[in-house]
């Protein structure tokens, strides 16, 4: 486990950043989906909603691993490895994000993906690859 | 083998794009970085110039040559185009070509790094990554 620097944390929780969330299945086929919710719910666990998840969500299940990186309007950018930790139909966060996700979507999440941060490097063209923690 | 769909190759060729590339550690991991050099090259293949020879270059090198490129253009197209490293050029018209585009730009945003490859990306899969037809295949 570990936790994410304070810059990383800003950055998606910026709205305006690019995200996206990359799984692999157990063939080792990668997969990359643009997934706008993803947030910082601490500085050690990344969440996101299940709005429409598909491969998403079957990678996750076979093999547990997933990487969100974030571009922000700036150009800073940051990748951030996790292990799939769980996944929450309802409870007192998921029905808070549920409510935010339809706001902004109309569209009602299935639930929530929670991950346990492992690494963070930048992204950034000024230091790319540099392992942050 | 996939043909690239007419929207995708125009957003592509748009300058309007941001894109981000995955690929897989050796420990099963993924690597996933913004690549802002994609180019269709045809119908059927992509291309990138890799600038610094860091993780994804190393997979792609190591022989994991599955790749998968999120698109986004904004404020609300998005693609996902899965594929595999066919060739890793280090000269010839392709190389020059974007050497002669990249460079000068790292370079503008001081930079310190050229082209030092170019992967050329053979298409296998493409998607739909906008709601509410996310995940939809389209070719």
């Amino acid at each position: 486990m570990a936790e994410m620097p304070a810059e990383v944390v800003a950055a998606l929780s910026d709205p305006n950043a690019l995200k996206v969330v990359a799984t692999v299945n157990s063939a080792g086929v990668p997969n990359a989906a643009i997934v706008a919710t993803v947030f910082p719910l601490d500085p050690k666990t990344v969440i996101f909603a299940d709005l429409r998840l598909g491969k998403t969500r079957e990678n996750l299940d076979q093999t547990r691993k997933f990487t969100v990186a974030v571009l922000t309007p700036d150009r800073k950018a940051y990748q951030v490895k996790a292990t799939f930790g769980h996944f929450e139909e309802r409870g007192d966060v998921t029905n808070l994000i549920a409510e935010k996700v339809f706001e902004r979507s109309r569209l009602q999440p299935r639930g929530i993906v929670y991950g346990v941060v492992e690494e963070v490097y930048s992204a950034s063209l000024s230091n790319p690859g540099t392992r942050l923690v | 083998m996939a043909k690239l769909p007419e929207e995708v190759v125009e957003a592509l060729e748009s300058g309007d794009t941001k894109c981000m590339l995955t690929t897989v550690n050796q420990d099963g991991s993924l690597n996933l970085v913004p690549v802002g050099s994609i180019k269709v090259i045809g119908d059927e293949k992509l291309a990138y110039a890799c600038c610094f020879d860091g993780r994804t270059t190393g997979n792609l090198k190591d022989g994991r040559k599955k790749v998968a490129i999120a698109i986004w253009k904004p404020r609300l197209e998005g693609f996902q185009v899965k594929g595999t490293l066919q060739d890793m050029q280090d000269s010839g018209d392709l190389f020059d070509e974007f050497s002669s585009s990249v460079n000068p730009m790292m370079e503008t945003m001081g930079i310190d790094c050229r082209v030092q490859h170019v992967a050329v990306i053979k298409v296998t899969e493409v998607y739909a990554l906008t709601l509410p037809i996310a995940g939809e295949r389209l070719a």
